[in-house]
């Protein structure tokens, strides 16, 4: 475990937003796509706070030579939807989308003892120019 | 007239930070953001801007919105959630 944070207020989370980038550099050990780090990190606590806005434990894990950003939550189950809202003038989907764009996957658990996993693979070298459809 | 916002990176603690300097902007013939200073918009503050043009728009209809300096990294991930079909990022 290289990293991890926890508090009963999920929103306090994004204040360690930095911390994380920081401990992701110092564990992959070269230059990382700061921004897509941060993309991840904050779409990623932004949705908890939404669904579960309580008690809050963040990991970075280093596992299988892949590097995980594990967000774990009390809230109830949610639906992992990653797609932008069919009218693009709604407010619902950016940040799940976001977090599948820059991520290399995501996987979402629901615990035994209550509340969700979301486990994010990054890919903290770099991530590909988006190219339009 | 070109607006221009605090700059930094907005997530959901600066939500009502945002709202604010959003409320305070008037429509003219268009709306002119300078985001030089922006890092970045978190989902909450893309959903408070597009809420801030549906209000300029009743304001003054026809009100584009442009956001202009927009950083690469930030303009790639607009595009990335089509906002660049509901506003002009440059």
């Amino acid at each position: 475990m290289a990293w991890q944070f926890s508090s009963e207020d999920a929103e306090t989370a994004l204040g360690s937003r930095d911390d994380f980038v920081a401990a992701l550099h110092q564990q992959f050990g070269a230059p990382i796509d700061e921004f897509a780090a941060k993309v991840l990190y904050t779409e990623a606590i932004a949705n908890t706070v939404r669904h579960a806005p309580g008690a809050i434990r963040i990991v970075l894990e280093a596992r299988d030579d892949a590097h995980w950003l594990c967000v774990y939550d009390e809230g109830p189950p949610f639906d992992w939807t990653p797609a932008l809202p069919v009218d693009l003038y709604g407010e619902g989907g950016r940040g799940l989308f976001l977090i599948d764009r820059y991520s290399d996957c995501v996987a979402v658990e629901r615990l035994a003892t209550g509340g969700n996993a979301i486990r994010i693979k990054l890919n903290p070298g770099a991530h590909a120019p988006f190219e339009p459809e | 007239m070109v607006n221009s916002l605090h700059g930094g990176f907005y997530d959901s603690r600066r939500y009502f930070e945002l709202d604010d300097e959003l409320a305070a902007i008037t429509p003219h013939s268009d709306v002119v953001i300078d985001m030089a200073t922006t890092e970045y918009l978190d989902a909450s503050s893309v959903s408070l801007l597009i809420r801030h043009l549906g209000v300029w728009r009743r304001q003054k209809p026809g009100t584009q919105l442009r956001l202009i300096n927009v950083r690469p990294e930030l303009a790639e991930a607009m595009r990335a959630t089509k906002l660049d079909t509901l506003f002009f990022i440059n």
